[in-house]
């Protein structure tokens, strides 16, 4: 019995080493190892032994078995690398065939515009309100400290519906809707983005253009809040060496009122065509609250105070981008447009 | 308002540069805008005598002139200007000389046909002048100088270029402004240069003027103050050189000695006048009144004008004179006839002044101060330095006395303005006695002087300082903006966000953009016509609109109902630019007004879609058309994702616009949300569309309302059956009408329906279809049984053959 293990072992080896594929081992640990397997019998036949010799075969058969396993499982593994390696030789595709790319479109540049504001705002801790754009008189006018036959309010400049309806010519209309929604809250603190209307359409004036205002009211605020504010904005929104200039002007509204320029974007403050040489560009107006704006909002101005600023979107945009054209915002050419 | 600097500094006594004085007129609110230098680099051209004129030998067109330009010998000078003349005195550009005028190079040695020339003699263009501010005489050929002109004398001084033009934007609360004195008491505050205002000799009331005329308001609230004085022995003629180029400088043209004269009182002190040929006037004397409805004037310009009662004239016995601060009629104008005037300063009425001049559209420099209110206290002494004009310019004799009607009390404003105040506006700490020195800086009169507050009077012609806001202002104006620190609101902090619309409005949007789409944005106001175009029915809500009263023209005469135009037009644009695959959507708002116009109309934000064209076949992907499944998917995608569950689509009522056969409302729980569809062909014609257009418009409010809440449900662990169904049915049976009855006898465990094939061919019956089901069941709690399946499938596939006659195919 002992030679017919070893003669099986020799043989089983040699065989092993012709299995040149997954199904020839397959096979092989049948005709070895299967349930009648040659060395499957050989362990059944095992019985037939003496007391002593039975464990030194069982040990010699067990030595034998582990020796194939392990022989199998070492060629499985070469075998399946090849087959892998195969598959991958197979498997070569030209890489440099162009993807499937997912169509994704894109915000327009002026809603990018003032998105990028309301983040900025939303962080100094100002909520987006909206108003109407078709807005009364009062709101547009009266409550904006704007009587009748005050000079600033000529009709061409307003799109009317009625004598006392039209198209809100600023989105100032909401400081007073969202000053009677808060009353008595305190802060009022909010921007609101929004479309306005003009009567004017040439090369720098769209008849329909947007606008951000913002408003603040509360205890205690001051001027020197205001240009604050506007300054941590300007850093934000043009970059953190970005400076600011304010200059005195006229709002019907405000009272101080004044005008904000930056340090021209173009020519970082040399002066150019864009500036008119100045170094500056105005970018937004805006004042303490008058306090009959304060008063028609429902809020006592000796109790308190506030700012307001509102800045044109297009023109932002404009500076932003380097757009040389207020009309392509609106014209909506897809050429246009996939550049943002 | 264009300013001289020669002028303003005979006003006040500066001792910067105009570059200085520009910046710091700026800081303080008076935005110089530009810096204008007459001489625009003029070099080397002098004033000259022309000696004698010969003709030129060779050229017929050519003169040859002797020319003393105040050298030692005089220069040989050819020309081919038309009006040359000996002893004409004229400007003339030396060898070597710069004219502004870039044609012309520098000024060389020429020889023009044989003959030397030496220089140069200069036209107006040529000196770089404003062509438009001169005369016919002045424009034409060479620049004519006074005839006693001493020869060599540097021009630029001598045309007065040698001067700055400031070009200050003037805020609407800053009127007083248009006057120069007002300028120079500004620059005085700033810089505190003191004034050197002129000296004018005072008039008494009365006198002989008294006896002459008589000035009556007939209703008070028309005219505050109406003063007159008179002038005798008229002498019209030219101005002189330096009124001339004041005018001229300050960018008005020079007409004669009086009109000049009165042009440049209202530049110097923002009080406007009229002169009256007080010969002409019928009755000796004026009186200010209301227009009477039909009454008209021939205005100076030529122009009849027709009045109404809202407006108020200056009139004598006869009839109107002049349109109270608008303009003066032509009956008594003052001509090189006259011999003795009245001239005219009131203080008209701004709001008034306003509405005349709206009505008439006749705008004038006069009307454009009086709108503005000018200062009534200074009427007197304009009156006076008027005359002290006219007399030093020789052009009449000032008649003693003055005419003054006062018709209501002229009190200026008192403002109680608290030092606490002004530091919690602005921010600052400033002393008592730095805001009083403003106070003094700006001429404001300090009727009270308390420790912690004053009274002050505003000066009479600053009409903007009310409030103590205005002082606040003034203080930080001349305090300097600059001064300012920047500092953070100190109240409670605050989260900033947007309301749960504008969020879904940005949710929507997003999607939209990850799906493929460019977002557009349009005018919200359409032309009429586009109802029209789009055959909206008479009694349709789109006819509901918002109609603008003056539009700019009629393509933007009313706020858009509905998005089909704005998106129809959008694409039609680009495809005619060969942009012609469009994926493109906009957020924005339609318009429908209210039974009562009288009120704000609605306005719907609305998600307006539209795509036309294809995305085109790559090397791997066939092409996908954008036809009206490709939009539908959009919506549906859309709708998905706000879970608005149970969405039908239904095509009973048309949409406006939109193909009969390809479209469909949108609904949920029975509230429609919007519609989608393919542009009707003959709207698609109306548009000269190229392409199939389709669009989609949905309601963001009814979409905010049909939203559900997330919900979340814990995973089966049982697995899923899937079954397919194919049936055949006849061609005009609704997939949404199958798919209905099979979810209603599919058991609550049906999970998904999908339809994965729709087959019309050669295997059917003419007028049918087949369409194919892969159906998903699953329970929560158990493993789903065959049996139980089976049962479903059987009750689907009779009750499918029972209501549509379906047969069903390939089992
Ligand atoms: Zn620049």
């Amino acid at each position: 019995m002992r030679e017919e293990l070893i003669e099986l072992k020799q043989s089983a080896l040699s065989h092993l080493d012709r299995c040149d594929s997954l199904e020839a081992l397959n096979e092989f640990r049948l005709l070895y190892m299967g349930k009648k397997g040659k060395l499957t019998l050989i362990l059944r036949n095992m019985g037939q032994l003496s007391a002593e010799e039975r464990p030194v075969m069982g040990q010699q058969v067990n030595e034998i078995r582990d020796e194939m396993e392990s022989k199998i499982s070492q060629f499985t593994a070469a075998l399946k690398a090849k087959e892998i390696e195969k598959q991958i030789a197979a498997e070569q595709i030209d890489i440099s065939l162009p993807g499937r790319q997912a169509s994704v479109g894109g915000r327009h540049p002026l809603y990018a515009v003032m998105d990028e504001m309301e983040e900025i705002f939303m962080g100094l801790g100002f909520s987006v309100a909206e108003g109407y754009e078709v807005e009364t008189d009062y709101y547009n006018f009266e409550a904006m400290n704007l009587p009748k036959d005050h000079p600033a309010r000529d009709m061409q400049d307003s799109f009317y519906i009625t004598n006392e309806i039209l198209l809100r010519t600023h989105t100032s209309p909401t400081q007073t809707r969202v000053m009677e929604m808060m009353h008595p809250q305190l802060p009022v603190k909010v921007i609101i983005p929004g479309k306005v209307y003009r009567r004017d359409d040439d090369a720098t004036h769209s008849p329909m253009f947007h606008q951000v205002e913002g408003l603040v009211v509360d205890k205690h605020i001051r001027f020197s809040d205001l240009k604050g504010i506007l300054l941590e904005f300007v850093k934000k929104f043009y970059g953190e060496d970005q400076k600011i200039r304010l200059r005195p002007s006229y709002f019907p509204f405000t009272e101080p009122s004044a005008e904000v320029d930056i340090c021209c974007v173009m020519c970082g403050g040399k002066g150019c065509r864009t500036c008119k040489g100045t170094g500056w560009l105005e970018v937004l107006g805006s004042g303490m609250v008058h306090p009959r704006v304060l008063e028609m909002g429902g809020y006592d101005p000796s109790e308190v105070t506030g700012f307001a600023f509102g800045m044109g979107v297009e023109r932002l945009a404009m500076l932003k981008y380097g757009v040389d054209d207020l009309r392509l915002f609106f014209e909506n050419d897809i050429r246009f447009l996939r550049q943002f | 308002m264009r300013v001289s600097w020669n002028w303003l500094k005979q006003l006040v006594d500066l001792k910067i540069t105009a570059v200085e004085t520009a910046a710091c007129l700026t800081k303080a609110g008076l935005e110089v805008e530009g810096l204008d230098r007459l001489d625009k680099g003029i070099h080397k051209v002098v004033t000259g005598k022309i000696l004698e004129v010969q003709p030129h030998p060779e050229a017929k067109k050519l003169v040859i002139t002797k020319v003393d330009a105040g050298g030692e010998k005089p220069l040989t000078i050819v020309t081919g200007a038309p009006n040359v003349m000996a002893g004409q005195s004229v400007a003339v550009a030396l060898v070597g000389a710069k004219l502004p005028n870039e044609t012309h190079p520098d000024i060389q040695l020429t020889t023009l046909r044989g003959v030397l020339s030496e220089g140069m003699m200069c036209g107006a263009d040529e000196l770089g002048m404003d062509v438009s501010k001169l005369t016919p005489e002045e424009k034409e050929g060479l620049y004519p100088l006074p005839e006693d002109t001493k020869p060599g004398l540097d021009i630029v001084p001598f045309l007065g270029l040698d001067d700055v033009v400031l070009d200050i934007g003037l805020t609407p609360n800053r009127s007083d402004c248009m006057g120069m004195i007002n300028i120079a008491r500004e620059a005085s505050a700033l810089t505190g240069a003191p004034l050197t205002l002129p000296e004018v000799p005072e008039s008494r009331e009365g006198g002989r003027c008294a006896e002459l005329a008589t000035i009556k308001i007939n209703e008070p609230g028309l005219c505050g103050r109406f003063g007159a004085r008179m002038v005798e022995n008229v002498k019209v003629g030219p101005s002189p050189l330096w009124l001339k180029q004041r005018l001229n400088a300050m960018g008005m043209r020079s007409i004669n000695n009086l009109v000049d004269i009165s042009n440049m009182v209202m530049l110097e002190t923002n009080q406007p006048l009229h002169f009256f040929d007080y010969d002409l006037l019928v009755g000796k004397g004026v009186h200010v009144r209301r227009a009477k409805a039909g009454e008209t004037i021939e205005t100076l310009d030529g122009q009849v004008r027709n009045l109404t009662e809202e407006m108020t004239l200056v009139a004598d016995d006869a009839g109107a004179v002049a349109i109270a601060g608008v303009m003066g009629g032509l009956r008594t104008e003052v001509t090189p006839q006259t011999k003795r005037i009245l001239i005219e300063a009131a203080s008209w009425d701004g709001t008034l002044t306003r509405r005349t001049t709206q009505a008439l559209g006749l705008r004038s420099e006069a009307s454009m101060r009086f709108e503005k209110e000018v200062d009534a206290t200074a009427i007197l002494w304009v009156l006076d330095r008027a005359v002290q004009l006219i007399e030093s310019l020789g052009a009449g004799t000032g008649i003693e006395g003055y005419l003054n009607v006062c018709s209501k009390e002229e009190k200026l404003p008192q403002t109680k303005v608290r030092l606490n105040k002004i530091n919690y506006v602005l921010g600052t700490r400033l002393d008592h006695k730095t805001v009083q020195n403003i106070w003094k800086a700006l001429r404001i009169n300090i009727l009270e002087d308390h420790q912690d507050s004053w009274v002050l009077e505003s000066p009479s012609w600053r009409k903007d300082l009310v409030i103590e806001e205005d002082y606040i202002e003034e203080t930080v104006r001349l305090f300097g903006y600059d001064q300012l620190e920047a500092t953070t609101p100190a109240g409670k902090t605050t989260q900033g966000s947007r309301t749960e619309q504008h969020n879904l409005r940005r949710k929507l949007t997003g999607l939209m953009i990850g799906m493929g789409y460019r977002e557009a944005v349009n005018y919200s106001f359409i032309n009429p016509d586009h109802l029209e175009r789009l055959a909206v029915p008479q009694d349709h809500p789109w006819r509901n609109a918002v109609i603008l009263k003056n539009p700019l023209s009629e393509d933007q005469g009313m706020m858009r109902t509905t998005i089909i135009p704005s998106m129809t037009e959008l694409a039609v644009w680009n495809n005619n630019r060969r942009n012609r695959d469009l994926q493109m959507f906009e957020m924005g708002k339609v318009y429908i007004a209210n039974g009562d116009r009288t009120k704000q109309p609605d306005e719907q934000w609305t998600l307006a879609i539209m795509c036309t064209g294809s995305q085109k076949k790559t090397w791997q992907q066939p092409e996908i058309v954008y036809d009206f499944y490709h939009m539908k998917g959009v919506v549906e995608t859309l709708l998905q994702q706000c879970r608005i569950n149970n969405i039908q689509f239904v095509a009973d009522q048309a949409v406006p616009g939109l193909h009969p056969g390809r479209f469909a409302r949108i609904l949920a729980e029975g509230q429609e949300l919007g519609y989608v569809g393919e542009l009707h062909p003959q709207t698609a014609a109306l548009y000269e569309a190229t392409q199939r257009i389709q669009i989609a418009s949905l309601n963001v409010e009814m979409i905010q309302k049909a939203m559900n809440p997330v919900q979340y449900r814990p995973l089966s662990k049982f697995p899923e059956v899937m079954r397919d169904l194919a049936i055949a049915v006849r061609t005009e049976v609704p997939a949404a009408d199958l798919m209905a009855t099979i979810r209603q006898h599919a058991g609550t465990l049906l999970k998904e329906i999908r339809l994965f094939d729709l087959y019309q061919g050669v295997q059917l019956q003419e007028n049918q279809k087949s369409l194919a089901f892969a159906l998903t069941w699953q329970a929560e709690d158990r493993t789903l049984k065959d049996e139980e399946i089976n049962g479903f499938h059987e009750t689907i596939e009779a009750k499918l053959a029972e209501v549509y006659g379906g047969q069903v195919r390939g089992r």
